[in-house]
């Protein structure tokens, strides 16, 4: 035990010194010797030190543990990924569904008893998704002489949304209307958006990328949104 | 008829120096006079060649493992050469030697795998107090710190047994004052160990 003395720094006679450094520095020297016969004997005789074979198996049954962990933990948090991480698809059909028709009667209808009553009917028809019929409602609307600019942007606008969000939607003429629609500053906001999504909708993505970049450089409405689907698009 | 005395003689000497791991006595003699000088490399060749057939040799007789066996032979092998080096090996049978060697290296260890507090003491072969691996690293760094005599010095001494008096001759310096030095060596290698050991 006199190395405990040398190595807590306790005061040594010569002799003790003399002693427990011999016994270190041939502990020292047969570690090294040891290394380098072992490196040795591997190399020159192709004799080596094998693994326990129970060591080997319990390695290799921890090893295979781990990697079944790692392997269950990877599809899990790739399932989690998949469903609660959005993809792209989702987000569009998402917003696309939660475009919402504008519900502004005293600027559509200017009073017009008329115009106020087909517009009554295309809203209540859109709120209970028969699109088809207000479709019908806003297209007769459209027709008529006497509606204003921003009321037709309002109306196109709307009509857009029935095609886009209809079950068998029709994206050209959805597109069509909201080029219309977003020529009235009342709507433009909305029908860009609209629009944006609409191009997804064919896979026309330079010009949804055209659109939402504008969104997000005027921080116009759903500027957040546009940001993450135009990282989708980059 | 008349050849047959030499005959037996010389297979009397290959019969020996089989047992003496294909060494010849003057082969002997001159393996131990380049050990005492530092010299390992007819040692290690002659020694280092026969390591497999030891362990092939513990694995069948004790039933054990490879690892173990290997272990057993390389200790074997480090205290072989220490006894070498202290004269305490002749020429005699030192493949009997080194395998019984061997051997007692493997049951020490078989008890202490067994925990068994009664460790085989015969032949010499004792458990010696393990000096910690953590103590052996940071001596290593010391030892990186001291000058090339120093180093040179302690080593030759210490491990490869050359007296002061033939280390002495070699330097052209008196045995008193080689001692001196040393002494100064081995407390400047424990200030160094001590400034850098943090247990």
């Amino acid at each position: 035990m006199q190395h405990k003395k040398y190595i807590k720094g306790e005061k040594l006679s010569d002799e003790e010194l003399d002693s427990t450094s011999e016994k270190l520095i041939q502990a020292k020297f047969e570690r090294d010797k040891r290394k380098a016969w072992e490196q040795r004997l591997k190399n020159e005789y192709g004799v080596e030190k094998e693994v326990l074979q129970k060591k080997r198996f319990f390695k290799l049954s921890k090893l295979a543990i781990a990697a079944a962990i790692v392997g269950i933990a990877g599809i899990v948090l790739y399932s989690i990924a998949i469903f609660v991480t959005p993809n792209f698809e989702t987000i569009v059909n998402k917003s696309i569904e939660n475009l919402d028709s504008i519900d502004n009667h005293a600027l559509a209808t200017r009073g017009d008893e008329t115009i106020d009553a087909q517009v009554s009917a295309a809203t209540l028809a859109y709120k209970n998704k028969e699109y088809d019929e207000s479709i019908a409602r806003w297209e007769t609307i459209l027709a008529t002489e006497s509606i204003n600019k921003n009321s037709k942007g309002t109306a196109y606008y709307n009509l857009a949304v029935c095609y886009l969000q209809k079950e068998t939607s029709e994206p050209q003429k959805t597109i069509q209307y909201l080029l219309e629609a977003r020529k009235s500053k009342t709507v433009q906001e909305e029908s860009n958006w609209a629009l944006a999504l609409a191009y997804l909708q064919v896979n026309q993505k330079e010009n949804a990328k055209d659109i939402l970049e504008e969104i997000i450089h005027a921080k116009a409405y759903k500027y957040k949104k546009a940001e993450i689907i135009i990282e989708f698009l980059e | 008829m008349k050849h047959q005395p030499t005959e037996n003689k010389t297979k009397k000497n290959n019969a020996i120096a089989h047992q003496n791991f294909g060494l010849k006595e003057d082969e002997f003699e001159e393996m131990l006079q380049k050990m005492s000088k530092g010299d390992d490399r007819l040692f290690e060749k002659i020694f280092l060649a026969q390591f497999e057939e030891t362990i092939s040799y513990l694995m069948y007789r004790y039933k054990t493992d490879q690892s173990m066996a290997y272990d057993a032979t390389m200790d074997a092998l480090l205290k072989f050469r220490k006894r070498l080096l202290a004269g305490k090996i002749n020429y005699y049978n030192m493949r009997f030697l080194f395998t019984q060697m061997a051997s007692q290296f493997l049951t020490t260890a078989f008890n202490k795998r067994t925990k068994s507090l009664e460790m085989s003491e015969n032949d010499g072969i004792t458990t010696e107090e393990e000096v910690d691996d953590l103590i052996l690293d940071y001596l290593d760094i010391a030892w990186k710190s001291l000058g090339d005599q120093c180093s040179k010095l302690l080593e030759n001494f210490y491990y490869k047994k050359i007296t002061l008096k033939e280390l002495a001759n070699v330097l052209g310096k008196s045995d008193a004052a080689l001692r001196k030095q040393k002494q100064r060596c081995l407390e400047t290698l424990r200030s160094y160990f001590l400034k850098h050991y943090k247990p």
